[in-house]
């Protein structure tokens, strides 16, 4: 650092350094040095020499830590963006984000006409987070306002319970509103406890579904629980199609929860649900459930059922159930669903045979005793006569169960038990109705000795009314049974699609068919003894009508033996008979006294088949139903 | 930093040696700037007025693209806050409206469902005609009355009435 050598000891001529000499030189070397610094710098030259190579490794060690810390910084930096970025992302994206569900519209349920059955309006809950409120005062407030504006539904004391309860985070107040309704309720409970911040109640869109039809139709088409999804009839089978495809959209939120406006994005529109349109005429349904409340009120039985189908093609038009003291919800749709012993209707399946196998003619006479012995039992008919001579129209019309078993014992077990299955008995329909019953039909192979002795007169089996209907309507259709449906067609997305059908099933030639149909119109003759069918009050002004009766006794559950008292009245029938267009079946479960199909079910029969003739302009029969001899003679 | 250790150092060192020829290399320049300023100023009177002069169009042409362009953004920023504000009030309009049209449509079938109809017809002192008589006309226009002609059951029993 010295700009030049420091000068050294003072030398005399002869070269040699005096003591005295170098220590003076020592000194203002010193004193020297000494004045050079003292001017801006550490007055202690030794320590500033050392505090010099301190700044050194001080920058070097402050280098160090700094980098140290950036280095930290860096892996850090590096750690957020790229190594958890994704999940820093979806946290950051959690707290900010929102998903709005956007709800689909449920479809809506159409009759045949056009007629709404079922739809689907907006409709509001009123809901809260208990936890929010800030005193129990606010509660109360909020439990009288709703109280006040839903009474007699709610009532305050059960709000404050919900609120106060703490069974849940978020409490359902109020359900099924309208959203003018709710809005309103919604204005005065902030309006009066003025929340900062979130908002302790809310509103949350639930869908309401009509029934415009009431309970005439609720069997038929189900209801919908409170998650908008269906829990029975129509509603369950097409639930799928109905309920259409939710769609969403993501907001950013603020602090409180409020959505921030140009924020949207993400959007997937809801698919709205798809239409069902049925096969029922809805005046029709209505007329039939309330003639049939009326009947089973008339007759004092326990319950009932009929049914209204097309005779010549797949449709349903009406199916209508009814218990005394029993809401819809409860029977549900009997039609389908519940099985009864059908009794004597049942002997067509005979006839239909004996029809094929050419044994018997509408006139063929027969010397029917008054009991007969088969498979141990002696079967008797439902009146006390002798051995009298009828023709097989006569033992239809008339019912009887001698003549009946006589013509079965013709046909033999093997033949009845072949043509029994042709009716579509002991299957299931396929009508798109949940818990669709298949009814029973013992096998050849499990029947007892007294199988063959029941089944052709209709006891020891089991059927649906709606597969009685298809019984009657392939005989109606030339012997060709169209398996039934109750939905025309479904829409989605404005595209109308119908319904796949059944694949018909030919049960009887159609001239077999066609005779044993002019047979049937027997039983609704009137007149003297000999011409008396079992059901002249099912007979209506200006057409001819085919039918049959049935009167099974009911299996009585104390003993497990067939009950003297309860019946099943039944009747099925075919209008018009020479042309024909419906076939309609009714059952009444247990008519007071004991009453047969021709007293109870048939002029049921008839009030529903006289409405359905001049709803649906049916044109009068050209010409009245012959008359047929039932009687060749009375006998002794 | 610099300035200091070099003052440090400065006075380590001789002064003399080093103030004299810097303070003289200073003036000098300082000299040599003032002449130079001097003589360009006077030499080249109104030159770069002109020439700056030149530059306006351009400088006023790229101020109006930048204004244009803050303009643009501006109003285009306006515009589409605006038509948001609009979507979001139509969508509001049109959700007031659909609820109004369900609430409508739940009147339209409620008092177009069967059981109000036939309510309203009972109300009206109507019965259902039942098993009634037919009129049947045939293709020559002679009618032909098919059963027996009876007044209803529960029927007649009300008031007022067209005919």
């Amino acid at each position: 650092m010295a700009g030049r050598p420091a000068p050294g000891p003072k030398r005399d001529r002869r070269g040699r350094t005096t003591r005295r000499a170098a220590e003076q030189q020592a000194a203002r070397r010193r004193a020297a040095r000494e004045a050079t610094a003292g001017a801006g710098r550490s007055p202690k030259p030794r320590r500033s020499t050392r505090s010099r190579t301190n700044h050194r490794r001080r920058s070097l060690v402050v280098l160090a830590v700094v980098l140290l810390m950036f280095g930290a910084a860096v892996v850090k930096l590096v750690m957020i963006q790229t190594v958890d970025a994704a999940a820093y992302s979806a946290k950051a994206a959690q707290q900010r984000d929102r998903t709005i569900d956007l709800p689909a519209m449920r479809g809506s349920i159409y009759d045949r006409n056009g007629t709404l059955l079922a739809f689907t309006v907006q409709g509001r809950a009123i809901a809260a987070w208990p936890a929010l409120f800030t005193s129990d005062t606010e509660r109360h407030a909020v439990a009288d306002i709703i109280g006040k504006a839903l009474a007699p539904d709610v009532t305050a004391d059960d709000v404050f319970t919900k609120l106060t309860d703490g069974k849940s985070t978020y409490v359902y107040l109020a359900r099924g509103l309208m959203p003018a309704q709710a809005d309103a309720i919604m204005t005065k409970i902030n309006d009066t406890i003025k929340p900062t911040g979130r908002s302790p109640v809310t509103t949350e869109r639930q869908d309401l579904r009509q029934y415009p039809e009431g309970s005439v139709l609720q069997s038929l088409l189900g209801t919908t629980g409170w998650d908008g999804h269906g829990t029975g009839g129509i509603e369950i089978k097409f639930d799928s199609l109905l309920s259409g495809t939710d769609g969403s959209r993501t907001v950013d939120v603020d602090a409180f929860g409020n959505a921030m406006p140009g924020t949207e994005r993400d959007d997937k529109a809801p698919v709205d649900g798809g239409d069902v349109h049925l096969t029922i005429d809805a005046d029709l349904q209505y007329t039939v459930q309330q003639m049939l409340t009326d009947a089973v009120k008339s007759t004092g039985a326990k319950g009932g059922m009929a049914l209204v189908r097309s005779a010549t093609g797949p449709d349903v038009l009406a199916m209508a159930s009814y218990y005394q003291g029993k809401t819809p919800a409860e029977t549900g749709n009997m039609a389908v669903t519940s099985p009864f012993e059908p009794g004597s209707v049942t002997k067509v399946v005979t006839f239909g045979a004996a029809l094929e196998q050419k044994l018997i003619t509408p006139t063929t006479h027969y010397a029917v005793p008054g009991t007969i012995e088969m498979g141990g039992h002696t079967i008797h008919d439902a009146w006390v006569h002798s051995r009298v001579g009828m023709t097989a129209t006569g033992i239809l019309a008339k019912s009887s169960n001698v003549g009946t078993l006589m013509i079965a014992q013709q046909i033999g077990p093997d033949a009845f038990a072949r043509e029994l299955t042709k009716y579509g008995l002991g299957q299931k329909t396929g009508i798109q109705l949940p818990a669709d019953s298949a009814g029973v039909i013992p096998p050849q192979s499990q029947w007892s000795s007294t199988t063959f002795a029941n089944l052709p007169i209709g006891q020891g089996l089991s059927m649906t009314l709606l597969q009685m209907a298809d019984m009657y309507q392939g005989i109606a259709n030339g012997g060709v049974r169209i398996p039934p449906t109750i939905v025309a067609s479904t829409t989605s997305d404005g595209v109308s699609t119908p319904v796949t059908q059944g694949k018909p099933v030919r049960e009887l030639s159609t001239k077999s068919a066609d005779t044993l149909l002019d047979m049937l119109r027997g039983t609704i003759q009137g007149g003297d003894i000999m011409h008396d069918g079992t059901a002249p009050s099912a007979a209506i002004t200006g057409y001819q009508v085919a039918g049959k009766t049935g009167t099974a006794q009911q299996v009585d559950p104390a003993c497990g033996c067939y009950s003297e008292t309860k019946v099943n009245a039944t009747f099925a029938g075919i209008v018009p008979a020479d042309n024909p267009r419906f076939v309609i079946t009714v059952m009444l479960d247990a008519p007071g006294g004991g009453a047969e199909g021709g007293e109870a079910a048939a002029p049921l029969f008839r009030d529903i088949a006289a409405y359905a003739m001049r709803a649906f302009d049916v044109p009068p029969s050209k010409s009245k139903a012959p008359i047929y001899d039932l009687y060749t003679n009375l006998g002794e | 930093m610099t300035a200091s250790l070099r003052a440090g150092s400065g006075t380590r060192r001789d002064p003399a040696t080093h103030e004299t020829p810097r303070g003289v290399r200073l003036a000098t320049k300082r000299r040599g700037r003032q002449v130079r300023a001097t003589t360009a100023r006077v030499s080249a009177a109104g030159r770069p007025v002109r020439s700056a002069m030149l530059r306006v169009p351009f400088v006023v042409a790229i101020i109006a693209v930048l204004g244009g362009g803050v303009g643009g953004v501006l109003y285009l920023n306006t515009k589409i806050d605006e038509s948001g504000i609009r979507t979001e009030q139509a969508r509001e309009t049109a959700a007031d409206l659909t609820l109004q049209i369900e609430s409508l449509n739940r009147s339209i079938a409620e008092l177009g469902a069967t059981p109000r109809l036939a309510q309203e017809a009972r109300k009206l002192g109507l019965v259902p005609a039942g098993d009634a008589a037919i009129l049947v006309i045939d293709e020559s226009g002679k009618s032909t009355v098919v059963g027996d002609p009876r007044p209803v059951r529960g029927g007649g029993a009300q008031t007022g009435g067209g005919h």
